[in-house]
């Protein structure tokens, strides 16, 4: 019936119309497919991308469209970015301490050129962003300086996740002192802990 | 190492800021900005260095104090409008001969060697 065509083609548009692009920012290895992963876990039962100890694992944006986040009572439609690891630095060398070889190195390294180059072309269009900054290093660094201040310059609303509070070294306190103009949720994301905090200050910022 | 004078800069657009400093970071220069870059033209820079990287450039170390931003204060915006200079400055370094670059909210500390 197309009547009834054009009510789908019409709900499944506004649909689209809502979904809240959540970026999920950050140097490598900080956690950011850790996290995105158990979001995605969380809400659809499966995991998003593959998680690493090597640099830059992922080096191309991954993405997990339309997830419904229940939150205190409204249902959110977002969609997940998991951007690749933003760093001023990519030397192949480093691949090689890893155990892979010269050529793998080389590849990798072009392909983290890239990923570092399209996560940066996404600054524009995300709605909001979880900036993953690992709590065991000082988080005063240029790469996270610049993308929080590209992110405020676009008015686009930051959450700071000081990941990795699980280990003896985490030092939350000092990202919160660094930043105390942005909202900062301490969380593991490989233990879960408090991610049900992240949930509510993501359903806060997303109005 | 090479200082830079704001003045230097002065009426050089972002390409041609961006191009000044990677042609002397290339050449192994530490260069010290005296004019700081702005936050978009340190993203530029970092996806001008990604398109440069190559298993002899490796890339950059960068470090900026007092970069205009969003939430500069009027005082900076002021300055800005009645032509004073910005305050701050930037260091950006080959990553090959920084060794360690560490930022401090009223300092960079840089440690380079071969």
């Amino acid at each position: 019936m197309p009547l009834r065509r054009i009510f789908s083609w019409l709900k499944s548009f506004f649909r689209k119309r809502r979904a809240i692009s959540l970026g999920f920012y950050g140097a490598p290895n900080v956690g950011k497919t850790t996290l995105a992963n158990k979001i995605c876990k969380d809400w659809t039962g499966k995991e998003m991308g593959k998680v690493s100890v090597v640099p830059h694992e992922t080096r191309a944006v991954q993405k997990k469209e339309h997830v419904s986040v229940k939150l205190d009572g409204r249902e959110l439609d977002m969609n997940l970015l998991d951007m690749p690891g933003i760093a001023t630095k990519v030397d192949y060398r480093d691949f090689i301490k890893y155990g892979l070889n010269k050529k793998e190195s080389l590849k990798r390294a072009k392909e983290a050129t890239k990923g570092i180059i399209e996560a940066i072309k996404w600054l524009e269009d995300v709605d909001v962003a979880l900036v993953v900054m690992d709590s065991t290093q000082d988080p005063f660094t240029q790469v996270n300086l610049t993308i929080l201040a590209n992110l405020e310059a676009r008015k686009i609303p930051v959450i700071i996740v000081a990941n990795k509070i699980d280990l003896k070294s985490s030092r939350a306190d000092r990202i919160k002192d660094a930043f105390p103009q942005h909202r900062v949720v301490e969380i593991s994301a490989l233990r879960g802990d408090h991610i049900k905090k992240l949930y509510k200050v993501i359903g806060e910022v997303a109005r | 190492m090479e200082f830079i004078s704001a003045k230097a800069l002065e009426g050089k657009s972002s390409k041609q800021k961006l191009k000044l400093i990677l042609e002397r970071v290339k050449k192994n220069t530490i260069v010290v900005l005296e004019s700081p870059l702005t936050p978009e033209e340190q993203k530029e820079l970092i996806e001008r260095t990604m398109e440069e990287v190559s298993a002899k450039f490796p890339g950059i170390e960068v470090s900026s104090l007092g970069s205009p931003t969003a939430s500069s204060s009027l005082r900076d915006i002021l300055l800005g409008l009645l032509g004073g200079k910005p305050r701050g400055l930037t260091i950006v370094g080959p990553s090959k001969l920084v060794k360690k670059i560490k930022r401090n909210p009223e300092s960079i500390r840089l440690l380079a060697g071969e």
